[in-house]
């Protein structure tokens, strides 16, 4: 037997290297709970590097700001003193509507009896592919983020957390193929899932409609003929999935395609956030007395 | 000191990966720098043990990419042994081959992590993401190996200069 190790030993280390990748890649299906507690690992491991690499990428982008795209800097100079004056006036005015903000925020101050606790995360990374639409952000488990909890903008909706580690956390975009989620239109509450597909988000209705991700948009898919849905329709969350809460905006309906042939009609929706700008982005924090806790994540 | 520097390269393409490629992205699309470092390597008859190489580099693809952990080690791993054979069997140190090579190679990888993602999850649609992402991923990554390949051949000047 130790012969012929010794003798294939190359063959062996070959068939072994791919027996470990092979199981890492099964182990997801067989040992979900593990899975999570190795992406954590990883994530814990690599968050330092990423972090750096984060830096660089931003010197880069500095120098490239600051050094190489200076050439029309005058110009620019002349409109922004312009610009200068004109926000001036607007100061006076704003001092103004200012005291009266204050005035009515304390009118207001019942409504945050019981606020929903947001942390605010900083985007320090993303996916080193094009297939996955995730984003690393610089919160963790240390900050009370867990898994599944709602990532978003004053926009709208960005996404859930995939994993959490210490100090990061992975947000899966609502746009990346994997996820989908309940949705309304607000006109006519017609409830609807909503899924990524990688580019765009596709709107489907096979449960009475989900909004599926397409990577830079959404579409529904199936969604029934008798459904009333318009172009121009805005979409907002249903909160029946336990992730997040009723009414946060998702998107327009861009495009509505119900061919007679067909049982369902489809639906295009533009995402109101713009993935491709997100510096920070906003956690919600949800206690777990509170009843809208996550179904899916852990203590 | 083969070990250190196969170790430089291998962080160094990591670092060009998340640094540099989302900058250079196009319509949204990053190359593959990873992949391409790796196939260069593979291509200029890599030594049989570089597999490790490979699947190092796949892996921590997979932990950078956030996905599932363990699709990028499995076809770089095997899209390796293509490189190696190809480079065995008809390289010449000619950057054209390089070219057409990495462009070839890396349409094979797309084939087989596509397929793995689509085995996993039947929803996904592996005709759009063939000529959606592999193939312009493919164009990007085959312009992106001249400077890669140079690169390479430099550092294989440096450590061991020509005898003549």
């Amino acid at each position: 037997m130790v012969r012929f190790f010794q003798r294939n030993f190359y063959l062996v280390s070959v068939t072994a290297t791919m027996i470990v990748v092979v199981s890492l890649l099964s182990l997801r299906w067989s040992n979900p709970t593990t899975a999570h507690w190795i992406d954590q690992g990883f994530q814990t491991v690599v968050y330092p590097f990423q972090t750096a690499f984060a830096a660089t990428r931003a010197s880069i982008s500095d120098l490239y700001r600051n050094y190489v795209a200076l050439v029309d800097l005058k110009a620019e100079n002349d409109r922004l003193r312009l610009e200068t004056q004109a926000l001036r006036e607007e100061l006076n005015h704003s001092v103004n509507s200012s005291i009266q903000f204050n005035l009515l925020r304390e009118q207001l101050k019942f409504l945050e009896e019981q606020p929903e606790r947001k942390v605010f995360a900083e985007a320090i990374g993303e996916s080193s592919d094009n297939f996955h639409h995730v984003l690393l952000i610089n919160k963790g488990r240390n900050s009370g983020i867990r898994r599944n909890f709602p990532v978003v903008l004053r926009d709208g909706v960005v996404g859930r957390i995939q994993s959490v580690s210490p100090f990061s956390a992975v947000v899966q975009l609502i746009v990346d193929r994997r996820h989908r989620f309940p949705v309304l239109v607000q006109r006519s509450r017609e409830r609807m899932v909503m899924r990524g597909k990688g580019g765009g988000l596709e709107l489907k209705n096979e449960d009475r409609g989900v909004v599926f991700g397409i990577g830079d948009a959404l579409k529904i898919n199936r969604i029934r003929m008798l459904a009333d849905i318009r172009e121009g329709d805005r979409v907002v969350t249903s909160g029946l999935a336990g992730i997040f809460p009723k009414g946060l905006l998702v998107g327009t309906v861009v495009n509505v395609t119900r061919e007679r042939h067909e049982l369902f009609q489809k639906a295009d929706i533009r995402a109101v956030v713009d993935f491709n700008k997100i510096e920070g982005v906003f956690v919600i924090i949800r206690e777990k007395k509170n009843p809208n806790f996550p179904m899916f994540t852990e203590k | 000191m083969r070990l250190l520097a196969l170790s430089a390269v291998g962080l160094v393409a990591l670092w060009l990966q998340l640094s540099l490629a989302p900058l250079i992205a196009v319509a949204g699309f990053k190359p593959n720098l990873i992949l391409v470092f790796m196939l260069v390597i593979g291509l200029r008859r890599a030594g049989p043990w570089l597999f490790i190489y490979a699947t190092l580099s796949g892996l921590a693809h997979d932990v950078f990419s956030h996905g599932l952990l363990g699709v990028y080690a499995v076809s770089f791993f095997l899209v390796f042994f293509a490189a190696r054979y190809a480079g065995m069997s008809v390289f010449e140190k000619n950057l054209i081959f390089a070219v057409v090579g990495v462009f070839i190679l890396t349409l094979m990888e797309g084939l087989i992590s596509v397929s793995v993602f689509e085995y996993l999850d039947p929803s996904v649609p592996w005709w759009e993401w063939m000529l959606g992402k592999v193939a312009p991923g493919a164009v990007f990554n085959c312009l992106l190996t001249p400077p890669v390949w140079f690169l390479l051949s430099r550092l294989e000047w440096a450590l061991y200069p020509p005898e003549d």
